[in-house]
């Protein structure tokens, strides 16, 4: 069948009969479609289209990959359960959004992966697309499957099923895969060509070269002997300020979770707060540069029509070039009537410069994540905010007008206490109490609070990647606890399941052969396990059961400082003693000040990069 | 600058191809971004959040059908000339919206000629067990006026993909009929009377707008 057909046959037979049909439909403004190309790359996202295509990381890979002019980039999102169904039931295949081409006939499949609780689908893909679910039986025919994106520091539970992971950020590593396919491609190979070529690729870990091994509690490890690198390097780009960004993105046709024109201010983080994943493995903080962002947006808009404008980073008041870029925005923006906002606000922390700025931005409410509620625990997780600063923030805003506060807790974070968990309902009405009063004259609209607690998950690569998950029933306690004192007539209590946490550490601390279970689950029907509706924790814990892998172990049981790790073969720069150093101030409850402005804290990246 | 410049025109497009998988919410979220691609003067609504100012005004299209008769009312801050407006637009549009004309009117707030019915053209896979028949009869319960097509016309109506032969159609789609119904407190949605007949799971129907009937058309 050609795609012509395929698509033929979907448009009548398939979409009339799924819900969102627009998700699997294509054909959006901007979409690349290239009819000819020398290498043939399948972007695929584990999740549905709305989410995937509001991920600023899989848009920027799709346009980057499609400026080259020998190379042919599409995408494809997870299907919904009703689409995989029809599709099950007429024997289609999963296919590209641009030429409806089934996944089995690329060169490359690349998954992006930013969420564990994704994995289910990335084996749905696998296998409705028609490629099989582990990489040793896949013929030499079939095309070659990586993946990258955040869950990659810690590949292993998806191992079995990828034939080559990309360890840290895309861009540079994709483009040496795609010359290397290009190059095998020209030269007559195929699959086990190109894996032999982009082995030498740095950032590029190929489970099949290593070899496996048990470490301490029984958990599989990774060691590699030579041509096969070890230990594997993560990928970053050096110099951010006019790295590529692509300027005619892609219109999402149906609406996205984030509509808008997204700009990435920098990339990584200098703050160090150590339960950040995201701080760790994307450091040294990198920026780019106020007037290619603001010509960048120009271009984006004359190709887009969005009316707004999102500056995206781990922490905006770090952005040096600020002030700048705000003035150059809103010169733009303004008699355009788009709109700027800037996600994570805390008005305080902003220049003074700035801070006069700020009115252009268009405010929805304070975002504040103090994460926890004592500063003895907030000195533990290097979350560098006392009190009377988030009270001062909260009261500048509500000043400023803003009526939404939103707050981001954590509980089950290592030391914590009952005391630590009341601290959170303590500072909460310390805050209401300061939201409530004052107003001279005018009467202002009652504040509204929300509180999202969410329970700590260890993360690889953090000086708390040694640490347990709280056991679930510990979690349940503390949300009742906080749910009993907490005055919920001024605020909005947002509890995040503790089961799919403790999911989540199994997946994030996992070794090889969690991917069995991942296996059972998927035949068993598990898909979407990020989605409440979807989770089936009956179903987990029979693919559990029957993989003999036992989640809690996984989950609750510390590793040993110094001990070898299921994710020790991989090296994102930051040296272990670091993390241990790191480690050992939280338990004394000492903090590490941010290394912005050449204050290097010593994490081993040997940058120069960070001003 | 004179605020109280607003200037009304409609713009009348087809729905075809790739955006008929779209609802009618996300047609209008493509519009608002379509107008703003065009660099026109546009006006937009004041407050919080600025919109540009955009009315519809017929009824919705369900995600799946086609259209040949869309029409959508926006105002700018300048009288410009038909002309250039078309230009601005016919290089804004998306895929799947076409194009047919721009018109200066004289309000923004009433419809000029509203349309009394539309007409439907709906197309079957399948024309056993009398299905025609059947529809008819339901049609006349409802007050709809409906009657079978010959093909060759209804083919050449719904060229879905760029280029479709008409033979495609005629092979896909071997039975049309043709519906009006009225706009308004009585209209009936087309798809509610054919699915008293035909099951969708067993034939595969499309829908697509073929016209609006202006005039109060003529009983035959
Ligand atoms: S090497 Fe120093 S300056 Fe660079 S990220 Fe690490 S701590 Fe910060």
């Amino acid at each position: 069948m050609t795609g012509k057909e395929l698509r033929k046959k979907i448009e009548l037979e398939v979409l009339p009969r799924v819900r969102k049909p627009g998700r699997y439909a294509g054909g959006e403004l901007n979409a690349v479609v290239k009819d000819t190309a020398e290498v043939r790359l399948a972007l695929c996202f584990p999740e549905v289209y709305e989410i995937g295509m509001s991920s600023l990381g899989f848009t920027l890979l799709y346009h980057y990959v499609n400026e080259l002019g020998w190379a042919a980039c599409e995408r494809c999102f997870a299907p919904w359960p009703d689409m995989e169904q029809e599709l099950r039931g007429r024997a289609l295949p999963l296919y590209s959004l641009e030429t409806f081409t089934p996944l089995s006939e690329f060169d490359i499949i690349g998954f992006s992966l930013s969420y564990e609780m994704t994995f289910t689908n990335v084996l749905t893909m696998l296998d409705l697309g028609g490629l099989g679910l582990r990489a040793a039986r896949r013929p030499d025919s079939a095309p070659v499957v990586i993946a990258g994106g955040g869950c990659s520091v810690n590949p292993e539970p998806l191992a079995d099923f990828i034939d080559a992971f990309v360890i840290g950020e895309g861009e540079e590593p994709l483009m040496e895969i795609m010359e290397a396919a290009r190059r095998v491609k020209a030269a007559g190979g195929g699959r086990p060509e190109i894996l032999e070529k982009i082995a030498a690729v740095e950032g590029v870990y190929i489970p099949s070269l290593y070899e496996t091994g048990t470490g301490e509690n029984g958990r599989c490890t990774v060691s590699g002997t030579p041509p096969a690198p070890y230990p594997v390097m993560r990928r970053y780009v050096r110099n951010m300020s006019n790295s590529y960004y692509p300027s005619k993105l892609i219109l999402p046709s149906i609406n996205a979770v984030h509509d808008r024109m997204s700009i990435e201010i920098f990339r990584g983080c200098a703050q160090g707060c150590r339960y950040c994943q995201a701080g760790m493995i994307y450091r040294p903080r990198r920026e780019r540069d106020a007037d290619f962002l603001i010509g960048n947006v120009k271009e984006m808009y004359r190709h887009s029509g969005w009316n707004e404008v999102s500056l995206l980073s781990l922490n905006a008041p770090d952005y040096s070039q600020l002030a700048h870029l705000l003035d150059g925005l809103s010169e733009f923006a303004t008699p355009r009537r788009v709109s700027i906002s800037m996600p994570s606000s805390r008005i305080d922390t902003f220049s003074e410069e700035v801070g006069e700025k700020l009115r252009l931005v268009r405010a929805t409410g304070l975002t504040l994540a103090p994460e926890a509620g004592t500063q003895r625990l907030r000195n533990v997780i290097n979350k560098r905010i006392t009190d009377e600063e988030i009270i001062g923030a909260v009261a500048s805003s509500f000043a400023a007008g803003w009526k939404k506060v939103k707050l981001y807790f954590m509980i089950g974070l290592p030391t914590e206490t009952e005391e630590d968990v009341l601290g959170i309902a303590a500072l909460i009405k310390r805050l209401t109490a300061v939201a409530g009063k004052k107003k001279s004259g005018r009467k202002r609209g009652k504040p509204d609070f929300t509180l999202s607690v969410s329970n700590f998950v260890p993360k690889p690569h953090t000086p708390f990647q040694w640490e347990p998950f709280e056991p679930v029933e510990k979690l349940f306690g503390k949300q009742r606890l906080l749910r009993s004192v907490i005055d919920r007539r001024h605020v909005k209590l947002d509890f995040h399941d503790p089961h799919r946490s403790a999911m989540e550490a199994v997946f994030a601390r996992g070794d090889r052969r969690i991917g069995r279970a991942l296996e059972e689950a998927y035949n068993l029907g598990c898909r979407f396990d990020g989605w409440s509706e979807c989770l089936d924790a009956d179903k987990w814990r029979q693919a559990f059961s029957r993989a003999g892998v036992d989640p809690a172990d996984y989950a609750h049981t510390p590793y040993k400082p110094g001990s070898r790790l299921p994710w020790s073969h991989i090296d994102c720069g930051i040296t272990t003693k670091y993390l241990l150093i790191e480690r050992a101030k939280a338990m004394r409850g000492d903090t590490t000040e941010s290394c912005i402005g050449n204050r290097c804290t010593g994490c081993g990246l040997d940058c120069d990069t960070n001003d | 600058m004179t605020e109280d410049t607003r200037v009304p025109y409609r713009i009348r497009f087809a729905r075809l191809w790739e955006a008929r998988f779209i609802s009618h919410l996300d047609l209008m979220r493509a519009f608002m971004r379509l107008l703003r691609r065009t660099g026109l003067p546009i006006y937009f609504s004041e407050g919080f959040n600025p919109k540009p100012k955009i009315s519809y005004r017929t009824m919705p299209l369900s995600s799946g059908h086609t259209s040949e008769c869309e029409r959508v009312f926006f105002q700018l801050m300048e009288e410009l000339p038909e002309t250039e407006v078309e230009r601005a637009f016919a290089a804004a549009m998306p895929p799947g919206l076409v194009l047919d004309s721009i018109r200066r009117v004289r309000s923004a707030k009433k419809d000029e000629n509203p349309p009394k019915a539309m007409q439907y053209y709906i197309y079957f896979t399948d024309a056993a067990d009398g299905i025609g028949e059947r529809l008819l009869r339901a049609a006349r319960d409802e007050n709809v006026q409906m009657e079978v097509l010959d093909m060759e016309t209804a083919a050449v109506a719904i060229l879905l993909e760029k280029g479709d032969s008409s033979e495609f159609i005629k092979n896909t789609f071997p039975f049309a009929v043709s519906a009006a119904t009225p706009v308004g407190n009585d209209y009936v949605r087309p798809d509610r009377i054919v699915e008293k007949v035909v099951d969708p799971e067993k034939i595969i129907i499309h829908y697509h707008r073929r016209k609006e009937i202006i005039r109060q058309s003529q009983k035959r």
